[in-house]
């Protein structure tokens, strides 16, 4: 990353160099801890920097960071979240597991679980429903009809809802 | 005000759609059209590669749900629990802003940040509600009085003063305490287990589920155990430390005063012959995602050590590289396991 670069990028080191104090301190007052603060600020310009278009037709710079840093720190609410209700349900189930898994296999479950979540976040409930006991808990279609009280048919529909709706993630 | 918003999701194109069908088509109940599915699908990606592009998407979807329920630690059922805790609170407001900062606000309270207590100035009418501070804190606070407390890690006060005594509550975590003279009002610290008059002067402590600790650094106090056969009450001096559980007052023990008392002014832990499992509960009081572990696991282990509390997790690591029956494990650099090292892996 040269600093004398293509205009998109001439733009992001201005957008770095004018606003990445102020959003500091905003972070700051708003987290009441530094630390946080810092990491949120960077995370929002890295966020920035992975979206090359976002930058376009931005008037408000200022509200645009701050509208990336709010989105920040509820995705890593979201994260804290299922890595509590994940690693509490294992802790509730572990003596029925065979050996003490690895943190290694542990983390490798957490980011896929994220990501998951990440995909199914915003979809309908029975959609979700169908997508998650037919991939994720082995039920067939017919299973998953009845569960639902729904046919089939509709069935296939929710599945193809789903996966339609995970795949910007991929 | 759309073209500020980053990340949008980009809406599927008819490509994605056919692909989609033929994947939930690939699962169906019957294996002969699912087959047939098959073959049909592989002919449709073959033919241009904007299909084999767009199916690849959707395929990388299923494998990494799959990832899950094949490869995963637990069980489906565990993944699913966790995700539907997540994915089941109320989605983000998406029309207004206003909302969403307050959402934004609820979140954030949610994940446990006492943070905003802990950055607050420290006026007389803020002590007078709770005082909290969290894992990675030391906030020292002067009362109405001129008493000197400071919290150090996860830990939190009440603090009630009228006119005929002083009364600090020890809700949980580690304080220190240096009280200031006042012939008219007595002074207590109060937890769950325990009720402390101070007589001087200078201690520390610490409290959390089923366990109070008191450190004498200088003159003395009475303790009265609150639990326990009967109403046991005891002087501590300078160098004697005491713990308090629900069957009441423990041994007095030793302490050196000056060196621990020096660990509270850098931000150590100064150990002498102390169980691993209390080690390891106040070392979790100043670990963001704290510690997890067995305490009965521990039985047996004891710990002399001066412990940096200010990086815990180097102190995690100083404290496996001396007793090579811990394990130390953790996950995404947040998340630490201690439990005891299979016997075979003991070095």
């Amino acid at each position: 990353m040269s600093a004398a670069g293509s205009p998109w990028q001439q733009q992001m080191h201005a957008l770095y160099d004018e606003h990445h104090g102020w959003l500091f301190g905003w972070l700051r007052r708003k987290l009441g801890s530094s630390d946080n603060a810092a990491d949120v600020a960077q995370d929002s310009f890295l966020r920035i920097l992975a979206s090359r278009d976002a930058l376009l037709g931005v008037r408000e710079p200022r509200a645009f960071l701050v509208k990336t840093a709010q989105r920040l720190i509820i995705d890593r609410a979201r994260r804290e979240a299922l890595e509590t209700a994940y690693l509490r349900e294992l802790s509730l189930t572990a003596e029925q597991l065979a050996g003490a898994p690895s943190p290694e296999q542990i983390l490798e479950t957490l980011q896929a679980l994220s990501q998951i979540e990440h995909a199914l976040h915003g979809l309908v409930a029975k959609p979700r429903e169908a997508f998650l006991l037919h991939y994720l808990e082995g039920e067939s279609h017919a299973a998953i009809a009845e569960r639902l009280g729904v046919s089939t048919r509709m069935v296939h529909k929710y599945l193809v809802q789903a996966l339609l709706h995970c795949q910007h993630v991929a | 005000m759309s073209s500020d918003s980053p990340l949008h999701r980009t809406k599927p194109g008819p490509l994605a759609e056919q692909a989609a069908v033929w994947l939930v088509q690939l699962s169906g109940d019957d294996p002969a059209a699912c087959l047939r599915a098959e073959r049909e699908f592989a002919v449709w990606k073959a033919a241009d590669p904007r299909h084999a592009a767009a199916a690849a998407c959707l395929e990388s979807v299923v494998e990494r749900v799959k990832t899950v329920r094949q490869g995963a630690v637990g069980t489906p059922r565990t993944a699913r629990v966790a995700l539907d805790a997540v994915l089941d609170r109320p989605s983000r407001p998406r029309r207004s802003d206003r909302r969403r900062v307050a959402s934004v606000l609820a979140l954030v309270l949610a994940m446990a940040v006492p943070a905003w207590v802990a950055v607050t100035d420290g006026s007389a009418a803020d002590l007078l509600a709770d005082v909290r501070s969290s894992e990675t804190d030391w906030i020292g606070r002067t009362l109405p009085d001129g008493t000197r407390i400071v919290l150090s890690g996860r830990a939190a006060i009440d603090v009630h003063y009228d006119a005929r005594q002083r009364t600090v509550r020890l809700l949980h975590g580690d304080i220190r305490v240096e009280v200031a003279k006042d012939a008219e009002r007595p002074f207590f610290v109060e937890t769950p287990l325990a009720r402390i008059r101070a007589l001087g002067t200078r201690f520390s402590v610490s409290h959390e589920r089923g366990s109070t600790a008191l450190e004498m650094f200088e003159s003395s106090v009475s303790v009265q155990a609150l639990e326990g056969p009967q109403e046991q009450t005891a002087v501590v001096h300078a160098g004697e430390r005491v713990r308090l559980t629900a069957q009441g007052l423990g041994q007095i023990g030793n302490l050196d005063a000056a060196q621990v008392e020096r660990g509270w002014r850098h931000k150590q832990l100064v150990l002498n012959d102390r169980p691993l499992a209390e080690v390891l509960a106040q070392l979790a009081r100043h670990r963001p995602g704290g510690i997890r572990f067995e305490p009965g696991q521990f039985d047996g282990l004891r710990v002399s050590a001066v412990l940096p509390l200010d990086r815990p997790d180097d102190a995690l690591q100083l404290l496996a590289s001396s007793l090579p029956e811990l394990r130390v494990r953790s996950v995404a650099g947040r998340w630490v396991w201690v439990d005891r090292a299979p016997e075979e892996a003991s070095r």
